[in-house]
C-alpha cells in the first residue's frame, strides 16, 4: 500500500518536477559576432529577432561578441546565427529553433489557443523566409549593396586572402539558399513585390487585433519579435540600395508598431534614428 | 682487375694490401645522362682525382656511387674501373666510369605508410629531375581510416651539386591539403596551405640536420559531434596561419628502430603570428639514449617535452595544436590523449606535457635458431611516467608492463604490450591490459 502510494504520488509530481527541472540556466549567452563591423542585413535581422524575443518572454542572457558565431553555430536553415548557448553544452542556432526551444522550456505562449499558437508558426516561417530571403538578395545579389556593402564587410572580419575565400563562400552559400526557394532569377521589383504582399499579410493581422495592441493579442508573442528584429534591421541598416526600407516605410501602421516595441524593450535606442529619416523625406 | 699486370713488381710483398699500390686517376666518365645537366655531375669526380692509391680509388668510387644516387637523377648506377688508354695516359692512370640508368619521365607508387600510431595508403606520383638538375616534382595522396587525410603537391631542388655538397642544402616548395580528426576530442581540422622549406647539415663539431619552413595555411577547425562542450566549439572556424618552424636533429645511432647505441635529440620550434590571426610558439623536444648492456640487451631511456605558450598577439591558443599525453606512442596503458585535462567529460590538449620512458630491449629466447627472422623482434620491458599542465612530480601518471616489439621496414615500430598503469588521475582514460602501437617515434 505504502509503495503504491508513493509509486503514484511519484508518477503525478514527475511532470511537475520536469517543468522545474527545465529551468532557465544561469549561464545563457546569446553569441554573435560584433554588429557594426561584421554582421550583414540577414544576420542582423535574426539577431535582433531573438534578442528581442529573449527579452520579451523576461530570460535573463548575457551577449557574447564571438567572430566565429558562425561557425560554431549547431546549423540551421537561413543565417546559422544567433547561436544561444544554454549551459556547457547544448547550443541554438537561428530564431525559429531558438523560439522551439524557450516554449520547449517556459510555457511563454499559454495564453493563446492551440489553433492561434498554430497560426502563429506558420506566420513566423513564412515571415522569417520571405524577409531573410529578401535582406539576402538585397545584400548579395544586387550589385551595389553587394560590391560596396556586403562583400567589404565580410572581408574585413578575416584577414587576406581567407577574407576572399569567405566572401565567395558566403556568395555561394546565399545564392544556394535562394535557389532552394526559386527566388534565384528575381529581380529586385519582384523581391520587394513579395515583401509587399508578406507585409500586407502583417497589417491585416495587426487590423484583425487593433484593439488589443499587438500582433496575436493583447501580448507580444514571438511573431511580434520577428516582425521587429527585420523592420529594425532594415530600416537603421545603411545600404548603398535603400529600396527595402523604403517599401518598409509605406507602412506607418507597422512601422509604429515596431516604434513601440522599441519604446518598451530597447528604450527607443534602435529605431531613434530612422524618425529623423522620415522626418527628412 | 688490372693492376697485378702494372704493379706486380712494385707490390709483390704486400700483394693484397691494395692501399700499397699507387694510383693516378686520369679520367672520371659519368654516362646515360640524357636530360641531366653536365653540370649537375661535375662533383661526382671531385674526390676520385685526389685519391693516389688503389684502396682510396675504390671507397671514392663507391662513395661517389652513392653519391651519384642521392642526385636523384639514376634509377641505378654501375662502376668500371679500368686503366686509361690512349696518347695522354700516365704510367699509372686509371679511368673510372660510372655508367647510370636515368629515371623515366614519371614514377608513381601506392603503398601503405606507417605514420604516427596509423597506418595510411599513399599513392605517388614523381615527375623526377624535370629542368636537368634534380628539380622533382610530386603528387602525394594519403589515406587512413583513423586520422589523416593528405594531398601534397611539392616540388623540390636539391643543391647537392654545388660547393656546398658536404651540407646537402635542399629546398622544397609545397601545396598541402591536409585533415587530422581529433576523435578523443571530438573535433577535426583542415589545414590548406603552402609551405616552403630550406634544409640543410652542419658539420661543425657535430652533425646537425637542420630545416627551417615557413608554413602560411588556413586552418578550419570542425565538430565531429553535436553536443560537444563549449571549450572545444568556441575554437570552430577558418583562421590564417602564417608561422616559422626550425627543426635540429643530431643523430648518432647505429639503427633508427632497434638501436643497441647512441643518441637522438629532436627539437622543434613554432613561431605563430607572422600575420594571419592565429599567434602562438610552440616548442618540442624529444631525446632518446641508448646503452648496450651484456647478452644482447639494450637499455633505453626517453623524453619528450612540449611547451605552448601565448605570444603578446594571442587571443586565444588554438585547440589544434595543444598536446595529447598518452596512449601507445607516448604514455602507455592510457587511452590516447587520456592522460591529460578534461572538459565536460571531454579531453582537450594541454598546454604542456611531458613524459619518459625507460626501456629495455631484449632480443627473444632462442633468437640464435632463427638468426635472421629474430632480428626484427625484441622482447621489451618499459615504464613510462608523465604529466600534463604541470611540471611538478606530484600527481603524475604511470604505468609499466612488457610486450613485443616489431620491426617494420627500416622504419616504423609496431608494439604489442601488456600495461599496468600505476598513477593515475581520475579524469583519466586508462588502459589495462593489451595495447596496440604503431609509429616510429617512441617514448
Amino acid at each position: 500500500m505504502n509503495v503504491e502510494q508513493s509509486l503514484t504520488a511519484a508518477l503525478m509530481q514527475t511532470p511537475g518536477r520536469k517543468a522545474e527541472e527545465e529551468a532557465w540556466p544561469a549561464d545563457a549567452h546569446l553569441h554573435q559576432p560584433p554588429e557594426m563591423s561584421h554582421l550583414l542585413l540577414a544576420e542582423r535581422s535574426s539577431c535582433l529577432a531573438v534578442k528581442t524575443f529573449l527579452l520579451m518572454s523576461g530570460l535573463p542572457f548575457s551577449e557574447q561578441i564571438s567572430e566565429n558565431a558562425e561557425f560554431m553555430s549547431p546549423g540551421g536553415r537561413l543565417t546559422h546565427l544567433p547561436l544561444l548557448r544554454l549551459g556547457p553544452i547544448a547550443t541554438f542556432a537561428e530564431f525559429e529553433p531558438i523560439v522551439a526551444q524557450v516554449e520547449a522550456m517556459r510555457a511563454v505562449n499559454d495564453w493563446m489557443s492551440e489553433d492561434q499558437r498554430e497560426d502563429v508558426r506558420c506566420l513566423v516561417t513564412y515571415v522569417e523566409n520571405v524577409l531573410t530571403l529578401a535582406e539576402l538578395h538585397m545584400s548579395f545579389v544586387d550589385s551595389g549593396n553587394y560590391q560596396l556593402y556586403t562583400a567589404p564587410r565580410i572581408e574585413a572580419a578575416h584577414p587576406w586572402p581567407l577574407g576572399l575565400i569567405r566572401r565567395l563562400a558566403k556568395q555561394r552559400e546565399a545564392r544556394r539558399i535562394l535557389k532552394v526557394y526559386q527566388w534565384q532569377d528575381m529581380d529586385n521589383d519582384q523581391v520587394l513585390h513579395e515583401v509587399g504582399l508578406c507585409v500586407d499579410a502583417l497589417v491585416a493581422q495587426l487590423e484583425e487585433h487593433q484593439p488589443e495592441g499587438f500582433l496575436c493579442g493583447q501580448r507580444p508573442c514571438q511573431l511580434d519579435a520577428l516582425v521587429f528584429g527585420h523592420m529594425a534591421a532594415i530600416a537603421t541598416t545603411q545600404l548603398p540600395n535603400m529600396e527595402l526600407a523604403e517599401i518598409l516605410a509605406t507602412y506607418p501602421r507597422l512601422m509604429a508598431h515596431c516604434r513601440r516595441i522599441d519604446e518598451r524593450f530597447f528604450g527607443g535606442k534602435l529605431l531613434a534614428g530612422v524618425e529623423q529619416l522620415e522626418l527628412s523625406k | 682487375m688490372p693492376q697485378s699486370g702494372r704493379d706486380g713488381a712494385a707490390s709483390k710483398d704486400s700483394k693484397y694490401d691494395l692501399s700499397k699500390i699507387s694510383t693516378r686517376v686520369d679520367r672520371v666518365n659519368v654516362s646515360g645522362l640524357l636530360r641531366t645537366h653536365n653540370d649537375y655531375v661535375m662533383r661526382a669526380a671531385d674526390g676520385l682525382f685526389k685519391t693516389n692509391n688503389f684502396q682510396d680509388l675504390m671507397l671514392e668510387a663507391m662513395s661517389t656511387k652513392s653519391y651519384l644516387h642521392e642526385l636523384g637523377i639514376f634509377k641505378d648506377v654501375s662502376v668500371h674501373i679500368d686503366i686509361s688508354r690512349g696518347a695522354d695516359a700516365t704510367p699509372q692512370g686509371y679511368e673510372v666510369t660510372f655508367k647510370g640508368n636515368e629515371m623515366s619521365r614519371m614514377m608513381g607508387s601506392a603503398g601503405t605508410e606507417i605514420g604516427q600510431n596509423e597506418g595510411s595508403l599513399r599513392t605517388e606520383l614523381t615527375i623526377p629531375n624535370i629542368l636537368g638538375r634534380g628539380e622533382s616534382i610530386s603528387l602525394q595522396g594519403s589515406y587512413s581510416s583513423t586520422r589523416a587525410n593528405d594531398l601534397q603537391l611539392k616540388f623540390w631542388k636539391p643543391f647537392f651539386h654545388t660547393r656546398f655538397r658536404e651540407n646537402r642544402p635542399e629546398l622544397s616548395f609545397s601545396i598541402f591539403r591536409q585533415t587530422d580528426r581529433f576523435d578523443i576530442s571530438s573535433f577535426q581540422t583542415t589545414n590548406i596551405g603552402y609551405n616552403v622549406d630550406f634544409s640543410a647539415h652542419t658539420m661543425v663539431g657535430v652533425d646537425l640536420t637542420h630545416s627551417l619552413q615557413y608554413e602560411n595555411s588556413i586552418r578550419d577547425v570542425g565538430l565531429l559531434n553535436k553536443s560537444v562542450p563549449f571549450a572545444i566549439r568556441d575554437h570552430c572556424g577558418p583562421k590564417l596561419a602564417s608561422l616559422l618552424r626550425y627543426s635540429v636533429i643530431f643523430d648518432n645511432r647505429d639503427a633508427t628502430v632497434f638501436p643497441t647505441r647512441g643518441l637522438l635529440l629532436k627539437s622543434v620550434n613554432e613561431y605563430c603570428g607572422l600575420g594571419g590571426n592565429i599567434a602562438y610558439t610552440s616548442s618540442t623536444a624529444h631525446g632518446e639514449f641508448n646503452v648496450p648492456l651484456f647478452a644482447g640487451l639494450v637499455a633505453q631511456f626517453c623524453g619528450r617535452v612540449g611547451v605552448v605558450k601565448e605570444t603578446k598577439n594571442t587571443t586565444q591558443l588554438p585547440i589544434n595544436s595543444l598536446f595529447y599525453c598518452g596512449g601507445p606512442l607516448t604514455l602507455r596503458g592510457f587511452k590516447f590523449g587520456g592522460a591529460g585535462p578534461v572538459v565536460e567529460g571531454t579531453p582537450i590538449g594541454a598546454q604542456t606535457f611531458w613524459c619518459t620512458g625507460a626501456h629495455l630491449f631484449a632480443p627473444l629466447p632462442f633468437a640464435g635458431v632463427f638468426k635472421n627472422l629474430a632480428s626484427h623482434f625484441r622482447m621489451h620491458f618499459f615504464y613510462n611516467i608523465g604529466n600534463s599542465n604541470s611540471f611538478s612530480t606530484e600527481n603524475m601518471r604511470s604505468a609499466f608492463g612488457m610486450g613485443l616489439a616489431v620491426k617494420l621496414a627500416e622504419r616504423a615500430r609496431i608494439e604489442l604490450n601488456y600495461c599496468v598503469p600505476v598513477r593515475r588521475q581520475t579524469t583519466d582514460k586508462i588502459l589495462n591490459g593489451f595495447q596496440f602501437g604503431i609509429g616510429y617515434e617512441f617514448v
